[in-house]
């Protein structure tokens, strides 16, 4: 054995530069919000530790041969990951509160308008339109068709923008109820909504996710997969004859592509690609987007309650985004600090439900435009 | 023998349709709105208060209660019902019988989508009867608790 061999052991650690010690730092401050805040930890904690493991000098582990370079290929590239996801949302979506409830599937609807804002806000900054539209689509804080979006559209952002969304997925709680409380009169907050609840036929349960994709493929065909994967799961659900394949769907399925989707996004991060003035501005124009679906979702609520002769609580439209549940809940909450007899959660969880598919749709309609 | 008598009652608003079957037993079957319960009669508060029937038919366990005669005729309170506001699992229950409350108290919470709700008092008073246990089911509607208001 040859004393220089050993020299060999010790190279790593002179190949070190500030950014990969930057970026390990990132990484270890995501898994840290992820184990000690459990901010969404089932991402970023996997997220976290590949942007670690990729920024160690001289494992080849993000090389075209390496495991998670072949991860990325195999897994983000042909945008298998992502869309395998959206069969475990699809079976572990209710899309009852929605059916009983089908005019919620409006603010399902407005609370994208902010998608659509900041896309133009993102163009005028000087993002070419794919960067823009992948920004955009954070804004209904739907983490999956953010990733599915931007790996087709802008997959040199998807890093930062894979963080940016499912950071705020997780605050939520912390930057609705502010707006929420800015745009809406006491008076308005305290409308009272009783629930009738109604039986769905199960019929209808399955025909839904089934016409859905029919319909919003025919509109925009690029969107095939992605609601196609996700009524498909729905379809899994409802049927009620094929528990295992649901069973499998909610759990063994989702929890294994978030596994290798977090690890692959989180070794696409490099100094190069994360410690730019872009990923500073994707936060903010995230946030921007985030607090402009809020507002259009509220201001589309205050329609709602002229219209119904203030029968309407414009809460509610709050819930029009794809954070599910978290954002009826936060409707629910700040709805009883007001008047502790009302009960908005179950209105709150249509419209949330229509979020889910409206932040879907929205992507698919990105897509379709911009493909 | 078994006597029927259907009663068509409107109590705090809610409409209840009840059947009341009698075999001369000191039990009776009550069918409120399509649901059967057992109700044993408290002999005096049948021959006395005949006009009680109300409340037997609507809150069976109310009969058991010691005096429900009192509650129904005590001066300016009113026997009230908190219902269930959604469809949900009852998590915890925070009141007993004959508990003062106040008007904002937490009386129960209901976890609803996997959120836990408390159910607050719409107003004081004192609580007759707690009609739920933890980690019932209840419908949409359903009553929780009876409380006398103040």
């Amino acid at each position: 054995m040859n004393l220089a061999d050993l020299a060999t052991l010790i190279q790593a650690p002179y190949h070190l530069t500030p950014g990969h010690l930057v970026m390990m730092a990132v990484g270890l401050l995501l898994i840290y919000l992820a184990v000690s805040k459990e901010y969404e930890p089932v991402l970023l904690l996997p997220i976290g530790m590949g942007a670690v493991l990729a920024n160690l000098p001289l494992t080849g582990i993000t090389d075209e041969h390496g495991l998670l370079g072949m991860f990325y290929q195999i897994g983000i590239e042909t945008e298998v990951l992502p869309l395998l996801i959206f069969i475990g949302v699809g079976a572990m979506t209710d899309f009852g509160p929605l059916l009983e409830n089908p005019k919620m599937a409006l603010l399902g609807a407005a609370g994208q308008l902010g998608i659509f804002g900041t896309l133009l806000f993102a163009l005028f900054l000087g993002f070419p339109m794919n960067q823009a539209a992948s920004i955009g689509i954070i804004g209904a804080i739907d983490g999956p068709t953010s990733i599915y979006v931007a790996s087709l559209l802008a997959p040199e952002l998807l890093g930062p923008i894979a963080v940016v969304a499912y950071s705020y997925m997780s605050l939520v709680p912390i930057i609705q109820p502010p707006v929420m409380r800015l745009l809406t009169t006491k008076k308005e907050r305290q409308v009272r909504m009783p629930y009738q609840a109604r039986e769905i036929s199960r019929r209808v349960r399955v025909a839904f996710p089934i016409c859905v994709t029919v319909l919003t493929s025919l509109i925009a065909p690029v969107a095939a997969p992605l609601i196609g994967m996700l009524m498909f799961g729905n379809v899994l659900r409802e049927s009620l004859v094929v528990p295992s394949l649901v069973k499998a769907a909610q759990n063994e399925l989702i929890n294994l592509a978030t596994l290798f989707l977090g690890l692959t996004i989180g070794s696409t991060m490099t100094a190069a690609s994360f410690l730019t003035m872009e990923t500073l501005m994707i936060l903010g124009m995230g946030l921007a987007a985030f607090v402009m679906d809020t507002v259009a979702g509220l201001l589309f609520g205050k329609l709602l309650y002229v219209l119904t002769g203030r029968k309407f609580n414009p809460l509610i439209g709050a819930a029009g985004i794809s954070a599910f549940p978290m954002s009826a809940r936060v409707v629910q909450r700040v709805g009883q600090e007001t008047d502790d007899q009302n009960f908005l959660l179950m209105h709150a969880m249509g419209a949330n439900t229509a979020g889910q598919l409206g932040s879907v749709v929205a992507g698919g309609v990105v897509l379709a435009l911009l493909t | 023998m078994t006597t029927k008598k259907r009663l068509l009652l409107t109590v705090d608003g809610k409409n209840y349709d009840v059947l009341v079957e009698d075999d001369g037993t000191s039990s009776v079957t009550v069918v409120v709105n399509g649901k059967k319960i057992a109700v044993n009669i408290n002999e005096q508060a049948a021959t006395e208060q005949p006009n009680a029937a109300p409340v037997v038919s609507e809150t069976p366990q109310l009969v058991q209660a010691e005096e429900p005669q009192k509650k129904v005729q005590g001066s300016g309170s009113v026997v009230r019902q908190v219902y269930a506001p959604m469809p949900g699992t009852i998590s915890s229950i925070e009141v007993r019988p004959n508990q003062k409350i106040a008007k904002g108290d937490s009386l129960c919470h209901l976890e609803a989508m996997k959120m836990n709700n408390a159910i607050h008092a719409p107003e004081a008073g004192i609580i007759v009867e707690v009609l739920v246990v933890i980690n019932q089911t209840v419908k949409n509607g359903e009553v929780l608790v009876v409380y006398e208001s103040r």
